[in-house]
């Protein structure tokens, strides 16, 4: 309600109001805008063992389901990334769990795979295999480093409401996402320790 | 500021996240300090190399559109299970809307008050001149709007208290140290001096609705030829009214 009465209209106020009214259309209009960045979020955040599809569809699912609950305090984007980040938590979660019934070994994260490329990086045009090494030095970045750097790039979320998203303060949050591009950095300088595709060595929570 | 003072200024200007005067500082930096300069474009390539890089990649659209009908599926399912799921807030109106009617009433009543306010300012002297609203008894109490005694120039005791009259926007203005005042009146209200031009000291003289000021009240007014006496005040109990 404040961001559309003195910042900026949310642009899917329209769609949003008529899928509260029941409107499932207007809601699939929703899920086709998003859905390529809540894939791309989710699976960035989770191991490639946990299927990501569910998860997707758990975040739109639950999305439909609380949208009464959707105040519009902040745009409709910024509330959904909200849900898929503590979707993309509780699905690592019951994967450690369930990893641990079963008595696995700690295994390292296996990121995703680039899509309909295949595993063998050399026939891979040059931007998918620098998408797929950024994606990998984005890996060995702190939790709340990659979370930042994830929400700001992939989600497209402004500092302000990443800010709101993870309740910290505007200037923790410039700071840290200052820290997260310089490790990036220092990791993209160093000498290459694994051929690209290899899986990057990180737990997530 | 030495250039590595600069730096996580300069990456945040990259990004665009400063915003008025520390971006005209570092705007002025930059066309003045070539290192500066190199550190920027190249944040702002990463930038730009990230940004490309972490877009949904193409050629999956495939798999996309495979996701995108299982979500629509599910979405189908579930408003079935649950058709009432609009779930629509009590007057029907999302809660954007009735937000927006809330602060617009807020703001509309502030609007009022103000208008209210600004026309007493206007008509209160007036209407006070005439007579046919009583002086304020709190003399030492002025407002913006006119409301306390202040023409005599007549000062309460020495540290009296009194709480706002009427209007709402009365000050108190008569408490301080007795040292910091000049004596005034001791004796009855009766007896304290009046002169002939202040319409307050006229309405006391008619035994109007000022007859109960309190008697250290007097009247400084240049026609009234009193003076002041030089004995210190006597602390007198005011009585609000309230």
């Amino acid at each position: 309600m404040l961001l559309s009465l003195f910042g900026q209209p949310d642009p899917d106020s329209t769609l949003v109001n008529a899928a509260r009214g029941g409107d499932v259309r207007a809601f699939d209009a929703l899920v086709h805008r998003y859905h390529g960045r809540v894939r791309q979020f989710v699976r960035s955040r989770l191991d490639s063992a946990i299927d990501s599809d569910d998860v997707i569809q758990d975040v739109f699912v639950s999305a439909w389901k609380e949208l009464p609950g959707f105040r519009g305090r902040s745009r409709f984007k910024t509330w959904l990334f909200g849900i898929a980040l503590h979707r993309c938590a509780d699905a690592w979660r019951k994967h450690q769990r369930l990893r641990a019934l079963l008595g696995e070994m700690e295994v390292p994260f296996d990121s995703w795979p680039e899509d309909t490329w295949g595993d063998n990086p050399e026939g891979w045009p040059a931007a998918v295999i620098e998408r797929t090494e950024l994606r990998r030095h984005l890996g060995r970045l702190s939790e709340a480093e990659r979370q930042v750097l994830e929400l700001y790039y992939y989600a497209e979320l402004n500092m302000p409401e990443i800010s709101a998203l993870l309740e910290i303060n505007l200037s923790t949050l410039k700071y840290r996402f200052y820290q997260a591009h310089r490790n990036l950095r220092r990791h993209l300088e160093e000498p290459v320790e694994s051929p690209v595709g290899a899986p990057a060595s990180r737990a997530r929570k | 500021m030495k250039c590595r003072h600069w730096q996580q200024t300069l990456f945040l200007h990259a990004h665009g996240q400063l915003g008025g005067f520390p971006r005209l500082l570092v705007d002025s930096h930059l066309q003045g300090c070539d290192n500066c300069r190199a550190q920027w474009a190249r944040w702002v390539v990463e930038r730009e190399r990230l940004q490309r890089a972490l877009q949904p990649a193409p050629g999956s659209d495939r798999e996309a559109s495979a996701s995108i009908q299982q979500v629509a599926a599910a979405i189908r399912a579930e408003a079935m299970v649950n058709p009432a799921s609009p779930k629509v807030s009590p007057r029907g109106a999302p809660d954007s809307a009735r937000g927006r009617q809330r602060v617009t009433l807020i703001l509309g009543a502030a609007l009022a008050a103000l208008a209210f306010a600004a026309t007493a300012s206007v008509v209160e002297p007036g209407l006070r001149q005439a007579g046919i609203l009583p002086r304020s008894k709190f003399s030492g109490v002025s407002s913006p709007f006119g409301i306390g005694g202040k023409d005599c120039g007549d000062v309460g005791p020495p540290g009296l208290t009194v709480p706002a009259p009427a209007g709402m926007f009365g000050t108190v203005t008569n408490i301080g140290r007795a040292g910091n005042r000049k004596p005034t009146g001791t004796g009855p209200a009766a007896a304290a001096p009046v002169c002939d031009q202040c319409p307050n000291c006229a309405r006391k003289q008619a035994g109007g609705p000022t007859a109960a000021v309190p008697a250290v009240m007097e009247c400084k007014h240049p026609g009234s030829g009193t003076t002041a006496p030089a004995a210190a005040p006597q602390a007198v109990p005011v009585t609000t009214g309230n």
